[in-house]
């Protein structure tokens, strides 16, 4: 599967609209895929620039523990028979301040995934309607994000028979 | 402000047919929905952070039961990310195996909800008989796998289980029978006057909505968008078949029936291609016991029977992924469907909700609210239908 | 007196509850009412309301969002009742153990009478487990 220069056309065009120096980083690891990180300040510019090239869809976002940080995923697809593209737009925000603009502006479906994400690893996304819990159960203990590294399965289940669930 | 009045009536569980609970809660004015909120979550298992803590081999049989219908999907796609992820090279017969697999499971997952959907509007005969006919695909499902329900054909490195030539014949032949009782039904369901007063003008969800609020699968189609992953960003042998992807202008309940009818129909035609050149060779590469991968990042997006289904893959080399994510159809048309409630009538809700094909069940317990009176109460979905079919026998 | 004249004879009727389920063993449950194994031939018919059933039939593995639920509709049930936990996660988290939103098997929260394994479970089984529970216990 090689990837086409129309693939780094769309990276080439990411970064004029939102100036070179905010892109961090990008790879093509195969067709199809482009991964482009760049710095949370840029992100609504990226994203909609991105749906005005026919990046209309989201697939979902992705929040990652990285350590040091959340690592957010943005994935973006160009859909239509033979011009799929899946665009992952990487932004990275320290655990002090885990806080991002919300897209659904732009994109009104992303509501749930920026629910799920704020979810499973505490991300706010400023500007949202409701981020009441989407996927967790309503008793849940709002300290408790499961997916960030420090919670181990053992320690949640601790807490939740500690509130007396479980 | 007005006096509230809750009525709360005893939760019993909806109709077995449908799967999760789940919990809307919808406000109205009369007869009509002015807004509906949806709150899912009820099964939520914690699957993303297990993957954390099992090897690649557990995982295989932990995502297979994301959801027992579409099984299969979950498994080959985890199986498609994992191989590109290790640059492992699936033998050609593997890869036509699972192509097989993937689309009965979509008849399977089609002529279900067609049984369940026939359900939610009092059609309640054509529901047995299609789920009659749908043993025949459960057979054959059975002869291949070895199981109706979780096949666990897929494998890291290919497939588990050969087609053999008598198996072959005896698909054949049961998907002919299939295909006649398909096109029956779908030639039923655009005459028969019970359908259509249900169906037709029900549930609108304009295209520029479907793009916006990110719908996926039949429901994205059924509006005209014409986008299909197999078509878009092909896996398996979907660049080597020849396809083509269903779509209907309709925009309403009438469509999203018709465009998975119509998948249907495709699925059969894309098995039988498969069949006729079904390739010689082995049925798996060998794969070490303990299955390590690379530090790599991979998407894998396939195209379940609810929609489009993605994984992301993040590993840092090792026997345990960092990170597993996975976005299932369903969750991405739960906006759609807020959207698409509001404007019909309460009679409309169970059958709108039906049409996305919901991977939970279309509610436990929903709660109305009038806005007008702010008296609320709850119905389970057997009142809720109840209510719907009697509604639409006294006003049609 | 034969199997179908004492199933007539008793008829009991079910409900079904999906507690977390990923929806394999409801669609069996589901299946055994469809005319290939047709499980209305042994009086056993399935309502829609705790208030009318005598045997509760539940799948899944519980999540905490649907643990009280579970045990309201349980109680709702009038006496006698009996319990049937169908499937390798209602019978013991299947293959959810160690996930923190699961419950290791129905028993964890109201008892059981009977236990249909499998991953899913047939429909031939969860017949024939309802229909062995209600023998033995003389019903």
């Amino acid at each position: 599967m090689e990837a086409s220069e129309d693939h780094v056309k769309i990276v080439e065009e990411l970064r004029e609209a939102i100036g070179a120096e905010n892109v961090i980083d990008w790879k093509i690891p195969r067709a199809r895929r482009i991964y482009v990180a760049i710095k949370p300040e840029k992100l609504k510019e990226a994203v909609k620039h991105l749906t005005e090239r026919n990046f209309e869809h989201i697939s979902t976002i992705s929040g990652v523990d990285v350590g040091d940080g959340v690592e957010v995923l943005y994935h973006l697809t160009r859909q239509g028979p033979g011009r799929g593209i899946t665009i992952s737009i990487r932004v990275k925000i320290p655990m002090e301040n885990v806080s991002l603009p919300t897209i659904t502006d732009i994109i009104p479906g992303a509501t749930l995934y920026e629910r799920e994400v704020h979810d499973f690893v505490g991300v706010v996304f400023v500007g949202h309607s409701d981020l009441s819990p989407v996927m967790l159960p309503d008793k849940w203990p709002k300290d408790v994000y499961p997916l960030l590294k420090k919670w181990k399965i053992e320690d949640i289940k601790k807490r939740l028979s500690e509130i007396g669930e479980n | 402000m007005g006096k509230t009045e809750e009525f709360i009536i005893p939760v019993g569980p909806q109709h077995p047919a449908l799967k999760e609970p789940e919990n809307f809660t919808i406000k109205v004015d009369g007869e009509y929905v002015v807004d509906a909120k949806i709150r899912p979550g009820y099964n939520h298992r914690g699957i993303e952070k297990a993957t954390e803590s099992r090897t690649y081999i557990q995982i295989l049989y932990l995502l297979e039961r994301v959801c027992g219908i579409c099984s299969i999907c979950h498994m080959t796609n985890f199986c498609l990310a994992v191989e590109e992820a290790m640059n492992l090279e699936v033998p050609a017969r593997a890869n036509y195996i699972r192509t097989i697999m993937h689309e009965i499971e979509r008849l399977h997952s089609h002529s279900l909800w067609l049984g369940v959907a026939a359900h939610e509007i009092g059609f309640d005969t054509l529901f047995y008989y299609i789920w009659r006919d749908r043993e025949v695909i459960m057979d054959l499902t059975e002869r291949i796998s070895g199981n109706r329900v979780n096949k666990a054909i897929p494998t890291i490195g290919g497939v588990r289980r050969d087609i053999p030539p008598e198996l072959i014949r005896d698909l054949r032949k049961g998907l002919d029978v299939f295909e006649e009782r398909i096109k029956y039904y779908k030639s039923l369901i655009l005459k028969e006057n019970t359908v259509l007063n249900r169906a037709v003008g029900v549930g609108i969800l304009t295209p520029h909505d479907a793009v916006a609020l990110a719908a996926v699968g039949p429901t994205l189609r059924a509006s005209g968008i014409k986008s299909d992953v197999r078509a878009d960003d092909p896996y398996l042998v979907f660049d080597e078949i020849p396809f083509n992807v269903m779509t209907h202008d309709g925009c309403d309940v009438a469509s999203r029936v018709i465009v998975r009818c119509d998948e249907m129909l495709e699925s059969i035609n894309v098995i039988r291609y498969c069949l006729d050149h079904l390739p010689d060779g082995p049925i798996r590469v060998k794969v070490p016991v303990i299955v390590r991968v690379p530090e790599a990042e991979v998407i894998s997006l396939w195209e379940a029977p609810r929609g489009e289904l993605i994984h992301y893959l993040k590993s840092t080399g090792g026997t345990m992924p960092y990170r597993y994510k996975i976005r299932s159809p369903t969750l991405g048309n739960l906006p759609a469907v807020q959207k698409m409630l509001i404007g019909n009538y309460i009679a409309d809700v169970p059958i709108i909700i039906a049409a996305i094909d919901p991977c939970f069940s279309c509610t436990d317990r929903m709660t109305f609210v009038n806005v007008n009176t702010e008296k609320s109460w709850v119905w389970n979905n057997e009142q809720l239908r109840r209510y719907g079919n009697k509604w639409y026998q006294q006003n049609s | 007196m034969g199997l179908i004249t004492w199933a007539r004879t008793r008829s009991p009727w079910l409900i079904h509850f999906n507690a977390s389920s990923c929806n394999g063993c409801d669609i069996e449950v589901l299946a055994a009412l469809m005319p290939r194994f047709d499980v209305e031939r042994f009086g056993a018919i399935l309502r829609g309301s705790p208030r009318h059933a005598d045997v509760l039939v539940v799948t899944g593995s519980i999540s905490m969002q649907v643990k009280d639920r579970l045990i309201r509709v349980y109680e709702q049930m009038p006496e006698p009742k009996f319990v049937v936990a169908v499937g390798a996660c209602a019978c013991g988290a299947g293959v959810f153990q160690k996930c923190y939103n699961t419950h290791d098997g129905v028993d964890k929260v109201i008892p059981v009478d009977a236990y249909i394994p499998g991953c899913a479970a047939r429909p031939d089984a969860i017949l024939d487990g309802v229909v062995k529970l209600l023998k033995k216990l003389g019903y």
